[in-house]
């Protein structure tokens, strides 16, 4: 097993290749455990985010783009987050991926800070700067379109990344989009993309991946197929795409609505992807070579939120952001945020509780001391967010790429926005905001985000999947049980190492077991890995990320205020608040993980073998 | 007062004419009220193949951003200059 690193120097616009050895590539396969190791190591302690120190890691796995059947194509972003000032890093599907290890690296790294705007090809091992000036200021759609006008390659050949006009100018919550639709959205490593002046990444070759045992491979390649294949989920997930889960988790009022002060939406139906699919769907789209094609090609009706035919519909989480967070029943208005944020190149779950915090401070603005709260009229210029009224979010989207006027304090983000204001309105984890499973409702949750590295996160250990869809076992999602703290440890090390083969996350519906990826895992990389190496090796990667956090001061495992004091007012969850799970299921955790008050202890290092970051605790 | 820029990106135009039909100060044209139009169709076509979106005279444009939050291709932006 070989892997190839193009380390880019833009300080002095210069390229350098780096291979990883076997051992070090075993202990972290690729992808997020591999990015987040060479993050802790390269990445020196209280480095400025957006300065020239960070750096970006877009990483590769072993497995992606070897086979169809399954999702092989997503790509890791890694760097340090201006958002929490903590590990970041972000999932993104698409085909970047495979087209990067076919260009011949495996993975691309960002470092130092280029004096101007650059974009950077790599054509078989070639790697080339551009001159970026002409790109900067686009919208992604148009940056890619005229890249592949100048290399004069057609819209299927190759992948580029690049970032809107929130990267450039450092709003904090910036997504790197690939494809137009296909975001890295969390942690806003689109801003430390654009702090280095980097406005795109086109890759594309024809070098195979190499598969080390084909035969074995083959085989799990097959077994992977044919579980997916004829499950009730992949087709769930090919209909209605990740929306249909809005009516789901609506019912067990756990949809968090109005700035997250309720847990069930009465018009969940209007914006659920059952409505999505039969207004407004014209197609669907998977990754490379993904079977479930759960991506949403849409159109709208009104004029006033026109998007062009075919654009990429809205996932469950920008559904919940920019619809039901704030009141706001009209799907089109959903479907032309979704296309207009993707462009500016902004998080949509962040955006959305951003603007959800703007408007409850608009309407409590009579509470707020005199001289805040003429600060936040004037700031506002006019532009009145109100609960229920998509109308004022395209001018404030706008605004917050281009940091004019109120833009400059919703770039910040949620958590420094009620700061800013003195209102404790935000619902958050690490001083990132949480995405659309109330955790006052699904009792695991709590868990998952509080404990979740890069801040607020549903992908770190996805509960839903066994408190809501019953997978692998049904539980209920009120019960507070110390058992559950197990069930989240375990996700969390199973798809830390789902995200460094790199496999999707949706598989896992259907395959929830690491015995199902180690002839995949075993016949790609030639190594006699077992179910429980790769639950190790998922562990190890947890720690490492949880260093990275110790070291930069970690303000702990918490959610914030509204979550545990607030109870929920309606729906099934009615009076439940996220205080006791985490009172009970916390203890558990660390007991699970061998931690005390959230950092690792010197025996757990030494048995996962990080000793050389033993300095840290 | 304010000045405007009117970008449109001709490639992504697909004259459907929505911001022709939005803009106040073309509208106060067709009506016979002001001597020039901001924006009219061209005799030109884009990348689409249809008749594109021109500017014809920005400095009447007044920012009201109407062109640019209903173009559906996200085709047409008004920077502040």
């Amino acid at each position: 097993m070989e892997f190839k690193i193009l380390r880019v120097d833009l300080s002095g616009l210069k390229f350098r290749e780096e291979k990883i050895d076997d051992k070090t590539l075993r202990r972290f396969l690729g992808g997020r455990g591999l990015g987040a190791y060479l993050a802790l190591k390269e990445i020196p302690k209280g480095a400025n985010p957006l300065g020239p120190e960070n750096k970006l890691y877009i990483m590769s796995g072993p497995v992606t783009g070897t086979a169809e059947g399954f999702e092989a194509g997503r790509t890791h972003f890694v760097g340090k987050s201006p958002l929490t000032g903590l590990i970041g890093e972000s999932n993104m599907g698409g085909r970047f991926a495979p087209w990067m290890r076919r260009s011949g690296y495996d993975a691309i790294v960002l470092e130092g800070k280029a004096d101007r705007p650059v974009w950077i090809s790599v054509i078989n091992g070639e790697p080339r700067f551009h001159d970026a000036s002409k790109l900067w200021g686009r919208g992604v759609h148009h940056a890619e379109y005229l890249i592949r006008k100048e290399l004069g390659v057609g819209p299927k050949d190759g992948g580029v990344v690049a970032i809107g006009q929130a990267g450039e100018n450092l709003v904090r919550y910036a997504s790197i989009i690939h494809a137009g639709s296909r975001a890295a959205g969390r942690t806003g490593l689109g801003a430390v993309m654009g702090s280095k002046n980097v406005k795109a990444i086109f890759v594309m070759g024809d070098r195979q991946p190499e598969v080390a045992d084909r035969e074995r491979f083959e085989k799990g390649v097959e077994h992977l197929k044919e579980k997916i294949g004829k499950h009730p989920i992949k087709d769930a997930l090919n209909k209605y795409g990740t929306a249909v889960l809005v009516n789901i988790i609506n019912q067990i009022g756990a949809l968090p609505t109005r700035n997250w002060t309720k847990g069930t939406f009465e018009k969940a139906e209007d914006i659920s992807g059952e409505a999505l699919a039969e207004k407004y769907l014209v197609g669907t789209r998977g990754c490379w070579g993904c079977q479930i094609k759960c991506g949403r090609l849409v159109k709208t009706d009104d004029p006033k939120w026109g998007v062009p035919e075919g654009s990429k519909g809205p996932e469950y989480e920008t559904i919940f952001a920019v619809g039901s967070n704030w009141e706001n029943g009209d799907l089109q208005s959903i479907i032309r945020l979704n296309h207009l944020l993707n462009d500016l190149g902004m998080d949509t779950i962040e955006f959305g509780n951003t603007v959800a915090v703007l408007m409850e401070l608009f309407e409590k603005k009579d509470q707020l001391p005199e001289e805040k709260r003429e600060e936040l009229l004037k700031l506002l210029d006019g532009i009145r967010p109100l609960f229920g009224c998509p109308c004022p979010a395209m001018e404030l989207a706008y605004r917050t790429a281009t940091r004019n006027g109120i833009g400059e304090v919703l770039a910040q983000g949620a958590r420094a926005l009620a700061d800013y204001f003195g209102c404790d309105c935000v619902a958050e984890a690490r001083k990132m905001s949480l995405p659309a499973y109330d955790p006052r409702a699904i009792k695991s949750m709590a868990l998952a985000y509080a404990t979740s590295n890069r801040g607020g996160c549903h992908l770190r250990a996805y509960a839903v999947s066994f408190e809501v869809l019953g997978v692998p076992v049904k539980t209920d999602p009120l019960e507070v049980d110390p058992k559950k703290a197990k069930m989240v440890k375990e996700q969390q090390d199973f798809f830390a190492s789902i995200d460094s083969m790199i496999v999707c996350k949706f598989n896992t519906f259907m395959t929830p077991s690491p015995e199902d990826y180690v002839d995949l895992l075993a016949g790609a990389t030639g190594w006699d890995v077992t179910a429980e190496e790769i639950m190790e090796i998922g562990e190890r990667i947890y720690n490492v990320e949880r260093l990275f956090n110790v070291r930069e001061g970690d303000p702990g495992d918490y959610l914030s205020r509204r979550l545990v004091e607030e109870a929920l007012p309606d729906g099934p969850a009615k009076g439940e608040t996220a205080k006791k799970a985490l009172e009970v299921l916390l203890p558990a955790y660390y007991e699970e993980r061998g931690w005390v008050d959230g950092k690792p202890t010197k025996e757990t290092l030494k048995r996962l073998g990080l000793e050389e970051f033993m300095y840290i605790i | 007062m304010a000045k405007w820029r009117i970008e449109v990106i001709e490639e992504f135009c697909k004259g459907c004419e929505i911001c022709v039909k939005v803009c106040p100060i073309t509208n106060l044209y067709n009506a016979g009220r002001v001597d020039k139009p901001v924006l009219r169709m061209s005799d030109r076509f884009g990348y689409q193949g249809y008749p594109v979106v021109e500017v014809v005279d920005p400095s009447k444009c007044t920012g009201c951003h109407l062109c640019d939050y209903s173009c559906p291709d996200l085709a047409i932006h008004v920077i502040k200059e």
